[in-house]
């Protein structure tokens, strides 16, 4: 029992360690004082950026609480303190801030509201804890470690609350950090493969110059042979390029509400795909009818579609750009 | 599906009627086999005409590189490592970007979520059960039937 406890108490102060190497072990304070990552929102900034004035995450603090040493006494004294104090500030804003929320229609994110969500404990599984980590690692330039811990905020932010908005803002992250992903690699086979196309139009150039020089007649065959093969290349190395040339996304991949590609797709009894956010908002606000059947439909008769789920992930392995979010 | 033969339209519809009157009858099957058999050769007729192109226009290729490297390679003083490197590095990149051309004509294993989990075999008739796994309709009917 006590090693299981010491590994998860490792794997805490992994997370804490992290982020607090990546952010400076603090976090910036928005919306009214309390920590949060509602702020980058709206900023040009690509990740959070922090500052050394406000509390640390809460995925963090409950390393620290846990007992795992991160500083000195002293240091620990002063982060309880400001971590009390700042809970007192929390309780007095956290009705304003509900209600500015409300008012002005955000679904941002917030670490209050965070925290307040009983479904995402702080613990190895917490939801938040890979998220803050997979943008630490992000911003610092490790993009296959922070897309991982996105991939893995996501599954458990899905398991949790399917049609939550931070599932939503989890995607959102990921998708962006996928986007520049293929974005860097896509532009270099773009360089290669053109280098490579212009390599071998002026070779079969200089090769058709020199047979033709050599030639006596059939001059109009040659001169018509050439540009057909001239033209079969281009074709070739337009092929070579598809995959990385943004089109339309399949509708097969798409959700017919949305039109957006599926993100967690549902199927219902009549055969139709929807996203499963997106068709539950339907049920519960519209009513409980198929939208594009009108057939009665209840949410427990909404199915996963794995089969589409892999194909969705499957093109998007291979067309990076569709994880463009307008 | 204009690029079709009269005889694969003519399947393809009596595959639809068979399905919509008996899912899981042999004649179904019959049909499917009989219509997969009619793509395969017209695949297989393009097909040829297609790899054949294919391969003279990468000879050819190759060919005019190789002949511009000599070229270049006999008005060199130093550098030839680089340039040798380099010629070698473009080659294997055009036997790349000509795989990359034949890619959709060279079989390959079809994806999974595109395959029966009980039959292993690419899907007809997909159906989808309660658990969001999906299966080949005539399959999972039989399976059912044994079953209960």
């Amino acid at each position: 029992m006590a090693e299981w406890r010491r590994g998860i108490l490792e794997k805490r102060h992994q997370i804490a360690m992290a982020l607090r190497v990546a952010y400076g072990g603090v976090m910036a304070a928005s919306h009214g004082g309390h920590g949060g990552i509602a702020g980058w929102a709206d900023s040009s900034q690509p990740y959070p950026s922090f500052s050394s004035s406000a509390a640390r995450p809460a995925a963090v603090s409950s390393a620290t609480n846990d007992g795992v040493s991160v500083g000195n006494a002293h240091d620990n004294r002063r982060r309880r303190s400001l971590a009390r104090r700042q809970q007192t500030s929390r309780r007095r804003t956290r009705e304003t801030d509900e209600r500015r929320t409300r008012e002005t229609g955000e679904r941002r994110m917030t670490h209050a509201t965070v925290t307040r969500d009983r479904r995402m404990t702080h613990d190895d599984g917490s939801v938040l804890a890979h998220y803050m980590l997979g943008l630490a690692l992000l911003q610092r330039q490790e993009s296959a470690k922070g897309i991982k811990e996105l991939e893995k905020a996501l599954d458990l932010g899905r398991g949790a609350n399917p049609k939550g908005y931070m599932v939503e803002e989890i995607w959102q992250e990921l998708a962006k950090a996928k986007y520049l992903e293929w974005e860097r690699s896509s532009s270099k086979r773009s360089w290669e493969l053109q280098s490579l196309k212009e390599a071998c139009e002026s070779a079969l150039k200089e090769k058709h110059f020199l047979d033709y020089s050599q030639m006596e007649g059939f001059v109009d065959d040659a001169t018509t042979s050439h540009s057909e093969q001239l033209e079969a290349l281009e074709r070739v190395f337009n092929t070579a390029a598809e995959a990385d040339i943004p089109t339309e996304v399949p509708d097969y991949l798409c959700c017919r509400i949305t039109l957006d590609i599926f993100h967690d797709p549902v199927i219902t009894p009549s055969g139709l795909t929807y996203e499963r956010a997106v068709i539950l908002e339907h049920l519960q606000k519209v009513g409980k009818f198929d939208p594009i059947t009108r057939e009665p439909l209840d949410p427990s008769q909404l199915v996963p579609n794995l089969a589409i789920k892999e194909a969705v992930e499957a093109f998007l392995d291979k067309h990076g750009w569709a994880y463009k979010i307008d | 599906m204009s690029d079709d033969s009269p005889i694969v339209c003519d399947h393809n519809k009596a595959l639809d009627l068979g399905r919509g009157a008996n899912p899981k009858g042999y004649m179904v099957e019959e049909i499917w086999q009989e219509l997969a058999k009619a793509k395969y050769l017209e695949w297989e007729r393009s097909l040829s005409k297609r790899s054949w192109e294919l391969q003279s226009l990468k000879e050819a290729c190759e060919s005019a590189l190789k002949e511009k490297h000599f070229l270049d390679y006999s008005q060199m003083e130093g550098f030839v490592d680089d340039a040798t490197t380099s010629h070698s590095e473009q080659l294997e990149a055009l036997e790349r970007v000509f795989n990359t051309a034949a890619e959709a004509d060279t079989p390959t294993e079809v994806p999974d979520y595109l395959c029966c989990r009980i039959t292993l075999d690419i899907f007809h008739d997909p159906v989808i059960t309660p658990s969001g796994l999906t299966y080949e309709r005539a399959v999972i009917l039989e399976h059912l039937q044994k079953v209960t």
